[in-house]
């Protein structure tokens, strides 16, 4: 763990298993972020579990304004929110970005500045914003 | 170069490494930009004359790496991650968060990164244990080419003279001399056409 931002809400969980190798990993996590073992992430690259805001215009005025000095405490509205699972032997290149509720099977191989939107296939190997599956891993 | 190879005013306490060569007009902000520095060649980075190399560039290089910058480059924030060769022309502009890398450095099949990965804790820096003899293929930047912010420039990727890279683009083949590329993973956009080459080279060379 090298230079690693823990970004953890309070309900938030992050596991990381065994002989991982992180370099300024972005880890956001309100949630749950499982990370298997022999997971390598490259610099800058980012993993989030939540939308950390809602959607509709009208439920974001209400979230600004409960997130402001001025909220007093009040309840922030419903925020969309999904597990991440990291499996075993995968590999993250730098400035790449894995979003809420993603799977990325054993051995995938995420290139650098990847955006996944998606499940990951195990050892599939994916590029592209949004990310595509162009090849396997050897 | 000081004698004692520090810079005046830096915020970190380190060393410009004695392999590398800084020319006299060129500036460099922190010797932090060397603090993952293990190549053992000589003359491993050169940088040439004009250029400057701001805060946050990280010269990432392994013990055989080699980097050359020309005259006039700018760069502020840009990561190499190199473990061969990369070579920028002159006039090249480097945004931030740039990572150019010449090498995975960690083998791409899963069972052999495992072994690589678990020598990890026993060694007593973390770099060493990823200097793996893989393979590297060098990245060539041309002259006049302008790197737009947060792109990333994958292993054995050659970019033409003048061409411009779009902010936030995955390059993953060859960039043609003169072309505006763009998009993750990029793609060409645009040629730029001769009078706009020709104003440019005018400028270059009232700048000498």
């Amino acid at each position: 763990m090298d230079g690693v931002h823990f970004a953890v809400e309070a309900h938030g969980r992050i596991h990381i298993g065994d002989y991982c190798y992180f370099t300024n990993a972005v880890l956001l996590c309100e949630l749950e972020l499982h990370i298997g073992n022999y997971v390598v992430i490259g610099w800058n690259a980012s993993i989030a579990d939540s939308d950390f805001h809602p959607i509709a215009p009208a439920e974001r005025i209400a979230d600004a304004l409960a997130c402001s000095p001025l909220g007093q405490g009040r309840a922030r509205p419903a925020i969309a929110r999904r597990p991440v699972h990291i499996e075993d032997d995968v590999w993250i290149g730098p400035n790449a970005t894995i979003l809420k509720g993603v799977r990325i099977g054993a051995g995938a191989f995420i290139e650098a500045g990847s955006l996944v939107t998606r499940d990951v296939p195990p050892r599939a190997r994916v590029l592209g914003n949004p990310a595509q599956i162009i090849g396997e891993v050897p | 170069m000081n004698p004692d190879r520090r810079l005046t005013g830096d915020w970190y306490d380190g060393v410009v490494p004695e392999n590398v060569l800084i020319d006299e007009q060129a500036y460099l902000e922190s010797t932090y930009s060397f603090q993952l520095f293990r190549s053992r060649v000589p003359a491993a980075v050169k940088v040439g004359r004009g250029s400057s190399v701001y805060l946050g560039v990280m010269f990432d290089l392994g013990p055989k790496a080699r980097v050359e910058l020309g005259d006039y480059v700018l760069m502020n924030g840009a990561r190499l991650v190199c473990d061969s060769e990369i070579t920028i022309g002159n006039h090249s502009l480097l945004a931030w968060n740039v990572v150019l890398m010449d090498t995975y450095r960690l083998p791409l099949n899963p069972e052999k990164r495992r072994a690589v990965l678990r020598r990890v804790p026993e060694t007593l820096t973390r770099q060493a244990a990823v200097d793996v003899d893989g393979p590297a293929r060098p990245i060539r930047i041309g002259a006049n080419v302008w790197i737009g912010f947060d792109c990333c420039v994958l292993p054995g990727v050659s970019i033409g003279d003048g061409a411009i890279v779009g902010a936030r683009s995955v390059v993953t083949q060859n960039v043609e001399p003169y072309t505006v590329v763009a998009g993750n993973p990029a793609r060409l956009i645009r040629e730029i056409d001769c009078e706009e080459r020709s104003a440019r080279g005018l400028s270059a060379t009232a700048e000498r």
